[in-house]
């Protein structure tokens, strides 16, 4: 007997897998986790693009597209069911997870080391970088960073 | 034990998704302006591969392609720090 829930279409069957308006429960799970990951990637990519800063950029890149990425193993993982293959995504996941704020700290470290200054909002950009006005920040003078160069 | 075709589907769209963001991210790769900010950019559109690859492997049901998916995020970590160790002269990052 399926039991009525939120008046939404959806229905639990106590003695069957959870059927969301016709599909399958794993169809939705894989949706919801597939969304999530593009949002995320998203967001990284919006990021990469609106921050103006190596700094910046790489705090974008570590956190949220390893997010995606995770999502996106989970998906993966969903489809796959347990065994070899979900074993093999499980180390994916784990490594992304370890190395890819690892390779992002890495990289930053060393242009801090090469002396790139942080963007403020006193300075702008100053050591060797350039204003990114492609995506329309309005945030940033277009005066700084050209005579620097 | 195929995949569903609906799940397919699912998957094989958030893999352009993710491939129409790699492609993207070329556009900051270009305009740099810096080194650094090019490793960043190459090492996300490595992980968008990664991505890509692991879900086309679910969506064909292919558990094989996974080892190349993993294959790739090693080299992918070694092409981020050993650009990090090596674009600076005394090579004491990590």
């Amino acid at each position: 007997m399926a039991v009525p829930l939120l008046s939404a279409g959806l229905t639990v069957d106590p003695a069957g897998p959870l059927q969301v308006a016709g599909l399958s429960a794993e169809a939705v799970l894989v949706a919801l986790l597939v969304a999530g990951s593009a949002f995320f990637s998203l967001v990284a990519v919006v990021g990469f693009y609106r921050l103006p800063d190596v700094y910046s950029r790489a705090h974008a890149a570590s956190k949220s597209e390893t997010l995606g990425a995770l999502l996106a193993f989970s998906a993966a993982g969903v489809v796959f069911g347990l065994g070899q293959a979900s074993l093999k995504l499980a180390l994916l996941a784990l490594f992304v997870l370890v190395t890819g704020p690892t390779a992002a700290h890495a990289v930053v470290r060393s242009a801090a080391d090469a002396g790139r200054t942080p963007w403020t909002r006193e300075t702008g950009i100053t050591d060797g970088g350039a204003s990114t006005d492609d995506a329309g920040v309005a945030e940033t003078p277009t005066d700084t960073g050209e005579a620097d160069r | 034990m195929a995949t569903a075709p609906l799940v397919a589907d699912i998957l094989l769209a958030g893999a352009a998704v993710i491939v129409t963001l790699g492609v993207v991210l070329l556009g900051r790769i270009v305009l740099g302006p810096t080194t650094p900010d090019r490793v960043v950019a190459v090492n996300v559109v490595g992980t968008a591969t990664v991505v890509v690859i692991a879900l086309v492997a679910a969506a064909l049901d292919q558990p094989g392609y996974l080892d190349v998916a993993l294959v790739y995020a090693l080299l992918n970590f070694l092409l981020s720090v050993g650009l990090a160790k090596f674009s600076i002269e005394r090579g004491g990052v990590l």
